[in-house]
């Protein structure tokens, strides 16, 4: 049983080892996987950004920045904030916002709802549903859907899209994005992949 | 003599046929070797603008996937790409040409590196393309993508046409060749053949002359037997009447008889009479004198004839003589 724990406690060594090379290095996301959930879903939220369209009313500038906010988990804000460094999402450069309470109703495109401080997750997907905003939620933070929603599928981080939700909020997901989604809920037909 | 001039004259028009098609086979060699060239220059370009635009619809369908992660997703995509039998090894390679998915096939894998800058090219029997996985206008990674020029008899049957034009050409030289050689051959018999015919008549002329010669000499020698005889009996006549005519002489010389001479006389006249006669003859034989119209006795003459005759032609030649209704 020591042996196991020290086994755990060095293999997580290793991990945020590699966590910190990573991030000061090119962004690979191979290594992220190996290394853990929080790294893949941080290069996640980093990557929707090129297959989301925005309407242009969301944007001040053609070429302003894409800002990511998140609410609440502190782990993937530090993580996201690191890895976006020399980031872009086409033609806009990223920002990243940590949200300690409730989220602004704009500023922010993609928005990770982790339930902030006074906060839970519905109420922060309430604040902001009807704006230009990609929602994000995580199936760990409860079962409030969001947009994009996480969850863990044979061991990787995947997630659900609803597409319905995407189009009222005037937003347009690549089909790309959507053929790797484990399932897309639409509005005019509700189907599963 | 002038066939050998004709001889050799077409020998050299078969010479100039003989290099117009060896020139003509050369310049078909050429055309084709070009034509094959070009088509084989034609269909590299062809596949590797048909590679590059696998490579592109590849890494336009597999960004999300590389993004991602998905790798089932990717995976789909390759399949669906090698459906295609052509397509031979494929991969998909993330930032710094990190590989990502590879796919080979039984002749060829992925490189395990992707450099930036590969261009597209043909590499022993097969296209190469690659592509960059773009999205929003950012580069992902890129895609690679082999696609096969066709393999073995596939790859020969491309080269059919030209082998086609070469055969065609080895056979009409060959031909052309052959033709020539045994129009040589068949000049040269021809040759030979008149040679032969042209000595063979030499000789027939030859021998015509010669023959034409001995027949001369036959005749001459005939003429010359003729005249021994004729002469030799008509020797004998003269010796005949000149024995006579000596014997006369002699008598009248030794006998006084008056009686006697007289008869000696008549009988020497007589003599002299058979010799002018026979001179005569002689003339008339020789159409040396001009005949004399008189009144003639044509059996007397006949039989007169006929001593001549006997003495001319000699004794293995009877001589009869009949006059019927005329004595």
């Amino acid at each position: 049983m020591p042996l196991r724990l020290c086994v755990g406690l060095l293999v997580n060594a290793v991990r945020w080892l590699l966590i910190l090379g990573w991030i000061g290095g090119p962004l690979s996301l191979a290594q992220a996987q190996a290394v853990n959930d929080t790294a893949v879903k941080a290069v996640f939220l980093l990557r929707f950004g090129s297959f989301v369209d925005w309407p242009p009313s969301a944007f001040e500038r053609p070429d302003s920045s894409l800002v990511i906010c998140i609410a609440g988990d502190t782990a993937l804000a530090e993580t996201v904030r690191r890895a976006a460094r020399g980031e872009r999402a086409g033609a806009r450069t990223i920002t990243t916002r940590w949200i300690e309470s409730a989220p602004p109703r704009t500023g922010c495109h993609i928005l990770f709802a982790g339930g902030a401080e006074g906060q839970d997750v519905a109420e922060s997907l309430h604040d902001v549903s009807g704006s230009a905003v990609l929602t994000v939620t995580d199936a760990r933070n409860g079962n409030a859907r969001g947009i994009i929603h996480f969850v863990i599928s044979d061991r990787r981080v995947r997630f659900h899209i609803n597409r319905s939700e995407a189009e009222q909020n005037g937003l347009r997901i690549d089909s790309r994005l959507l053929g790797i989604a484990l399932s897309v809920e639409d509005s005019s037909m509700r189907g599963s992949r | 003599m002038t066939r050998p001039f004709r001889w050799s004259r077409s020998w050299d028009v078969s010479r100039y046929a003989t290099a117009l098609a060896v020139t003509t086979a050369a310049i078909l060699l050429a055309v084709g070797v070009i034509g094959a060239w070009m088509s084989e220059r034609d269909f590299r370009s062809q596949k590797m603008q048909q590679a590059q635009a696998h490579a592109r619809v590849l890494a336009a369908s597999v960004s999300a996937a590389l993004a991602f992660d998905e790798t089932p997703e990717a995976e789909q995509a390759i399949s669906a790409l090698r459906a295609n039998p052509e397509i031979g090894a494929v991969g998909i390679y993330g930032p710094e040409g990190v590989p990502f998915i590879l796919r080979g096939n039984e002749t060829r894998d992925p490189p395990l590196m992707l450099s930036e800058g590969t261009a597209p090219h043909y590499d022993s029997g097969s296209a190469i393309a690659t592509a960059p996985v773009m999205q929003a206008g950012q580069q992902l990674g890129r895609v690679y993508v082999e696609l096969s020029a066709g393999s073995g008899p596939a790859q020969w049957m491309r080269y059919v046409g030209v082998a086609l034009l070469l055969a065609m050409a080895a056979v009409l030289v060959g031909a052309i060749a052959i033709g020539q050689r045994s129009l040589a051959a068949a000049n040269k018999e021809l040759a030979r053949r008149a040679a032969t015919l042209t000595q063979a008549n030499a000789q027939l002329t030859d021998e015509m002359a010669a023959r034409k010669k001995a027949e001369r000499a036959l005749a001459q020698a005939q003429k010359m037997e003729a005249i021994g005889q004729l002469t030799g009996g008509l020797a004998h006549d003269f010796n005949n009447i000149l024995a006579a005519i000596s014997g006369g002489v002699r008598l009248i010389e030794r006998t006084g008889d008056p009686d006697l001479r007289a008869q000696v006389k008549a009988s020497l006249a007589d003599a002299i009479e058979r010799g002018a006669r026979l001179t005569r003859q002689l003339l008339a034989f020789a159409r040396g004198q001009n005949l004399e119209a008189r009144v003639t006795d044509p059996c007397e003459r006949i039989v007169a004839m006929v001593e001549l005759l006997r003495r001319s032609l000699g004794e293995d030649v009877g001589v009869d003589t009949s006059f019927p209704g005329l004595r």
